[in-house]
């Protein structure tokens, strides 16, 4: 059975849907404070370093774990949105069935880089947990850098096999408003002015 | 065929293949790379460690702010301060409107550094003011599109720190600074045509600012511009980096917005909290929780686009440095000719053209391994930094052409104009455009005195 969005209703679809959301709730978090407590260090380090002259070492690494945390976090929730350019000029002007065999198509397609995401980054930790590398400032091991990128290809092969399934819908939108499709809009506005023409109501 | 060359065509023939059928240019970047790898018989492992060196870079870091300062300006609704101080300066004249048109995109162009942002905020208030005083709705789209490119050229750009990314080694200050003279001078060359319009075709005079107002009107639109001062001159200056100005400017910009802007609210809620209460407060915090939500949103929205498209690009950049693909394009272009002003003008068709089918940041990852090269052998010899400019220039020009020009759809249903008339009313603007780019490609000094001059 399917809701009026054209989703399952199944209690599993449901189920699936809501850890979904529930997960996105959290990258949302992680992703605003990632971002606000960027602002803040920098501000900070620049206040530290002109009023009290004083230079915080740290600096320079938390920021650039931050920010590769905010990379992969907000990759995910692109996927989820659907919100990544892509090139739309050979899409649109496919026919309804065509165009729905090529939004299938890119789901899986994006599943299976979420999951060379996840098989690659995975690797790629486990090779740097079993190696001795800090970061030079803070100490951090070398591994933790590596981890947002499995993580993030998880929830995008999770998002698209969503996708796929059929238990979530591409309108079913968690961090954006519909897009205005503003081609379309300008479409339309042609076919409007082309009406009004033709009933000899154009503008001069 | 040797493994190499498979290796090649599945990265590019992949690559192409993917995007066509509408899979996300990162995505394509991403799987296509990976394919690649695999037919080379190499572990994908080193591309997920390009792909966070991508984004590793500490100059990476200013692109986040420049994003969030811009939100943080949309939010506090700058545009009309920004329109008032131009129209002080220009609007008098004859055509007063349509040189307001081009110089409040240079002011607001240098806030926002989005030429998208730019038509959809400042088009809502010019192009009905336009309209309304007799221009015809598609001359005042087309201007807005147009001049709107300003804001990509003009500093703060964060399309000039993803190139500096790209490129490599090339100094982000140097970078934003060798912007401003080609950005203004694009607006200059628009503001000529329209002088040149307004005596034609008889443009109506512009809206006089009233003298008691003026003050007012300084005061409004300085206090955002001020952002351009904390970040240029701080870079100028050498008190910040790019990346800790843009953080300041930041929060200088939060502040205007939140608490500057909003002083007249505040002393509504002073005066409601006396008969109402606390109540007041708490709805105010609640709308001001809502529209930091909406701004922290807007702007992860947009670095989910090019953060991804960063870390992509950079194992897409890595691969094709290990199959000599730039090498080859460089050795086939020259060998075409070693012509100066033939490679040039090669090179700046084929970034117009690439530019009307896809969107900015992609093809400034994408070119830029490609094409700097070329133009930094020794028969060209042009600066990484004139590159740049030229590179971020042309693809300017493909945000303004169908059929994916982003600021002209933007424009035309703003403005509620059909896209051909618009574009037929542009072409003299693009004609402009084009003679720009043409000052910009040929002579270096535009781009290069500014940065050599500061830094």
């Amino acid at each position: 059975m399917r809701t009026t969005s054209g989703a399952y209703s199944h209690p599993v679809a449901k189920g699936l849907r809501a850890v979904n959301t529930s997960i996105h709730r959290v990258l949302l978090i992680v992703a605003d404070a990632a971002m606000l407590a960027m602002t803040v260090i920098l501000t900070v380090a620049v206040i530290q370093r002109y009023v009290f002259n004083f230079n915080l070492a740290w600096v320079e690494e938390i920021p650039r774990l931050l920010v590769t945390l905010l990379a992969f976090v907000s990759c995910a929730i692109g996927v989820r949105d659907h919100m990544h350019v892509s090139m739309n000029v050979i899409y649109n002007i496919f026919p309804q069935v065509g165009k729905r065999v090529l939004d299938w198509l890119t789901d899986f397609v994006v599943g299976c880089g979420g999951l060379a995401m996840l098989i690659y980054g995975t690797t790629l930790t486990i090779q740097q947990m079993s190696r001795p590398g800090h970061l030079p400032i803070t100490g951090i091991p070398n591994w933790v850098q590596y981890v947002p990128v499995p993580v993030a290809g998880f929830l995008i092969a999770f998002d698209c096999a969503l996708f796929l399934t059929g238990v979530l819908k591409r309108s079913d939108l968690l961090y954006s408003e519909p897009e205005v499709d503003y081609a379309a809009v300008v479409r339309e506005q042609t076919k409007g002015v082309a009406a009004s023409a033709d009933k000899g109501g154009a503008r001069p | 065929m040797n493994v190499n060359t498979i290796a090649t065509i599945v990265l590019l023939g992949g690559f192409a293949l993917l995007m066509l059928m509408k899979v996300p240019v990162s995505f394509s970047l991403l799987i296509s790379t990976t394919a690649a790898a695999l037919v080379r018989s190499q572990n994908p492992t080193i591309l997920v460690q390009q792909m966070i060196a991508g984004i590793n870079p500490p100059s990476l870091l200013a692109i986040p702010f420049f994003i969030l300062m811009g939100e943080l300006m949309s939010e506090g609704g700058i545009s009309e301060k920004i329109v008032d101080l131009a129209n002080l300066a220009v609007g008098r004249f004859r055509g007063g409107l349509a040189y307001v048109n081009c110089l409040d995109s240079m002011f607001f162009g240098g806030i926002s550094g989005s030429a998208v942002a730019d038509v959809s905020s400042l088009g809502s208030v010019v192009v009905p003011m336009m309209v309304k005083q007799g221009y015809t709705p598609e001359f005042s789209v087309a201007l807005t599109v147009i001049t709107a490119c300003q804001g990509v050229l003009i500093p703060p750009s964060h399309n000039m720190v993803i190139y500096a990314l790209a490129a490599g080694g090339v100094s982000i200050g140097s970078l934003l600074m060798a912007g401003a003279v080609p950005g203004i001078l694009l607006g200059v060359c628009l503001m000529a045509l329209c002088f040149f319009m307004a005596g034609k075709y008889n443009f109506p005079k512009g809206i006089r600012v009233p003298r008691g107002d003026m003050v007012k009107v300084i005061v409004n639109a300085i206090l955002p511009m001020f952002t351009l001062v904390i970040i240029m001159g701080g870079v100028a200056v050498g008190v910040f980096t790019a990346t800790e100005s843009s953080a300041i400017a930041c929060v200088y910009t939060f502040i205007l917005t939140y608490i500057v802007f909003r002083f007249p609210t505040f002393r509504r809620l002073w005066r409601e909290s006396k008969t109402a209460g606390m109540a007041v407060w708490a709805r105010a915090a609640q709308s001001f929780g809502r529209s930091l939500f909406k701004v922290l949103r807007n702007t992860l929205k947009t670095l989910a686009i090019v953060l991804t498209l960063i870390a992509m690009a950079k194992a897409f950049a890595y691969m094709m440095t290990l199959l000599r693909i730039p090498a080859t394009i460089t050795t086939a272009l020259l060998s075409i000719t070693t012509n100066k002003i033939f490679l040039l003008l090669i090179i700046n068709a084929l970034l117009m053209l690439l530019g009307c089918f896809m969107d900015m940041a992609p093809l400034i990852m994408i070119m830029t391994p490609i094409l700097l090269p070329v133009v930094t052998s020794p028969a060209i010899g042009m600066s990484p930094i004139q590159f740049g400019v030229m590179l971020i220039f042309n693809l300017a020009i493909g945000l303004c052409t169908p059929p994916v020009g982003s600021a002209l759809f933007v424009g035309c249903a703003v403005g509620k104009t059909t896209l051909e008339k618009t574009a037929l009313a542009a072409l003299p603007m693009f004609a402009v455009m084009v003679f720009a780019l043409l000052l910009v490609t040929f002579v270096p000094f535009l781009t290069m005195w500014l940065p050599g001059i500061i830094f």
